[in-house]
């Protein structure tokens, strides 16, 4: 849900009972408090329980680094891709009539609806020693699973949607008119693009890279299935705060914990930032 | 530039579009293509301009066969219903867009583009706007630089879609009034959609009425209004009434196509007077004869001696004075 349909929702609730209004927005802080802010709070209060020193031993630990370093791989090569992915799709859903259009659609969205354990396990399926392709694959010396590229691949499967879906209603919306505009006017398919497309989905594009990142970032499931938990090797951020967990290694794991947690709130500020920005695009719009 | 239509049709899956259109525009005419929504003038306009691909037929331009030339080599002005302005750019660059995208050799300096973009904007007055964005003019404005905009590349035909079809009856009395006069400037070839015939009657040098994908006639505007050539031509040119004869016949005469009296005078029907709406120069009387259910509207200057003190319910006489024969249709 964008922040413009919550602020929409908030001024029909703002002509409601005054008492309602208060008791709900004290119910919404509540469970806010309880569920978010607070294990936010516990995190960071467990990482720095043996003092700043412990906080950064645990995260300059060379097995932390390693692992951050695949998250930040992993982020760099699959948010381009569904970057790049998600502009194509949404594009041709919104631009053009095609038989098998719904499908496309319906598939974009498949990675919400089957569980990233699952998605994990077709790669094993697929990949895997005893997969399909496991034969060839050790043939030619090619490793995907328990491997870096599983874990690439694990990661564009679960954030596939994230972009297309953020771009699909918006350039569907704007119609193909300006792009018409552009044409009869001489530009050609690339200056349209750049100067009349890009510039139209510029805000809904950074918002859906800034959430595609989030997810990139944080996934646990489909990861796992396919990391083999190699430490120093295919071990994510979040990978690696479990398997710290289950060594009884407190506050080592809330430390690497809170290095994710750093990431995600600076992405959650990009988010904010764009969120803003589309929003008040789209205000314009509906004042025409 | 002519305009050569040879022959066109288009489908959208099963609905017909377009079926086998043909249709010259001459050299620097203004020609309106009316009908009524889904007649098919918009896809006409489209495949001239390059945008739709028709199934079958030719567009030919000046002698030259542009059916397989793209959108962009066509050289073709157009003018959106909905404006179509680039909204992240501001006036100035959206006037300054075609000249800007012309390829690395053609394309003139920044100072040349910025002469250029400000004469055309002192073309449809409004370059005191040049640096606000579309979002911050009126639909009036809007469509103004629209026109500015198609105008930079030096089109040699413009195509309007429905150009005044989003303002307001005001503004666009104006508007359409300024194109008319515009067009006697530049003489550019143009082809305007629309579906209100006093529009076309105004700004075209001739029509092209169209129903159901195809065309039912072509004329001056006098012409069609005064000659239809089908029922449906003269119905959507303007008001009609039918006045029934017995024995199944009836004449069909438009409201001004009448002589009202006060008194009885020869070959006038009795009516009664229903209504009576003052329009500014003229007056419309609704009236209701005898034996008819289907009433007759009246139209006269509002000066007219049957008018004097006339109110609701009164007894008037009428007789049509239909200028088009077309009695028994």
């Amino acid at each position: 849900m964008t922040s413009a349909t919550l602020t929409a929702n908030a001024n029909s609730a703002r002509r409601g009972n005054p008492l309602a209004r208060r008791l709900l927005i004290a119910g919404a802080w509540l469970v806010f408090a309880l569920f978010l802010l607070l294990p936010l709070l516990v995190v960071l209060s467990e990482a720095f329980k043996q003092g700043v020193g412990t906080f950064f031993t645990a995260i300059l630990e060379p097995d932390a680094i390693s692992a951050l370093k695949l998250t930040l791989t992993a982020v760099a090569i699959a948010v381009p891709l569904n970057l790049v992915f998600g502009v194509s799709a949404a594009w041709c859903v919104s631009k053009y009539e095609f038989t098998g259009k719904s499908l496309l659609v319906t598939l974009i969205d498949l990675p919400f609806s089957v569980s990233p354990v699952i998605a994990g396990l077709i790669y094993v399926l697929l990949f895997g020693a005893q997969g399909y392709f496991g034969q060839w694959l050790s043939d030619h010396d090619i490793q995907i699973v328990f491997a870096i590229p599983g874990i690439v691949l694990a990661t564009i499967f679960v954030t596939v949607p994230f972009v297309a879906r953020e771009l699909i209603p918006l350039m569907q919306e704007q119609g193909t008119q300006e792009e018409e505009a552009a044409r009869l006017l001489g530009a050609n398919g690339w200056q349209m693009f750049w100067h009349v497309t890009l510039p139209n989905i510029k805000w809904g594009l950074i918002y859906g890279v800034v959430l595609c990142t989030a997810r990139a970032m944080g996934e646990f499931g489909a990861v796992s299935v396919v990391s083999g938990h190699i430490r120093g090797l295919t071990n994510t951020l979040p990978l690696h705060v479990e398997i710290l967990y289950n060594e009884y290694n407190h506050v080592a794991a809330f430390s690497v914990a809170s290095l994710l947690l750093a990431l995600a709130l600076i992405i959650l500020l990009l988010k904010q930032w764009s969120e803003a920005r589309l929003s008040r695009l789209k205000s314009n719009a509906d004042e025409e | 530039m002519s305009i050569e239509v040879r022959n066109v049709s288009k489908h959208f899956n099963a609905f017909r579009a377009l079926n086998n259109i043909n249709l010259d525009i001459n050299s620097g005419e203004l020609v309106a293509l009316l009908g009524p929504s889904g007649c098919g003038k918009t896809t006409l306009l489209r495949i001239i301009a390059g945008l739709e691909t028709p199934d079958a037929g030719n567009i030919v331009f000046h002698g030259e066969d542009v059916s397989g030339h793209d959108v962009r080599d066509r050289n073709v002005g157009f003018v959106f219903q909905h404006y179509a302005l680039f909204r992240h750019m501001t006036v100035f660059d959206n006037v300054a867009f075609g000249l800007r995208m012309k390829p690395k050799k053609e394309r003139p300096s920044e100072k040349v583009i910025a002469e250029k973009v400000h004469e055309l904007l002192n073309m449809v007055q409004l370059d005191w706007l040049a640096d606000r964005y579309p979002e911050q003019l009126s639909g009036g404005q809007r469509q103004r630089i629209a026109l500015a905009r198609a105008l930079a590349v030096q089109p040699k035909i413009l195509l309007l879609d429905e150009p005044f079809g989003a303002l307001d009856a005001k503004v666009r009395k104006e508007l359409r009034r300024w194109l008319a006069r515009l067009h006697e400037e530049i003489h550019l070839t143009s082809v305007f959609v629309t579906h209100d015939q006093e529009e076309a009657m105004e700004v075209a040098d001739r029509i092209v009425v169209m129903n159901k994908g195809v065309i039912e006639q072509i004329g001056a505007p006098g012409e069609v209004y005064e000659q239809p050539a089908s029922d449906f031509v003269y119905h959507f040119l303007g008001d009609s009434n039918r006045l029934h004869l017995g024995d199944d016949q009836h004449i069909l005469f438009r409201p001004h196509e009448v002589s009202l009296s006060r008194s009885e005078l020869d070959d006038h029907r009795l009516a009664e007077v229903r209504d009576i709406r003052p329009l500014g120069a003229i007056t419309r009387i609704t009236l209701k004869i005898k034996d008819q259910d289907e009433l007759i509207e009246a139209e006269v200057v509002k000066d007219h001696d049957s008018l004097s003190g006339l109110v609701r319910g009164e007894s008037l006489f009428f007789k049509p004075r239909p200028s088009v024969v077309n009695g028994q249709r």
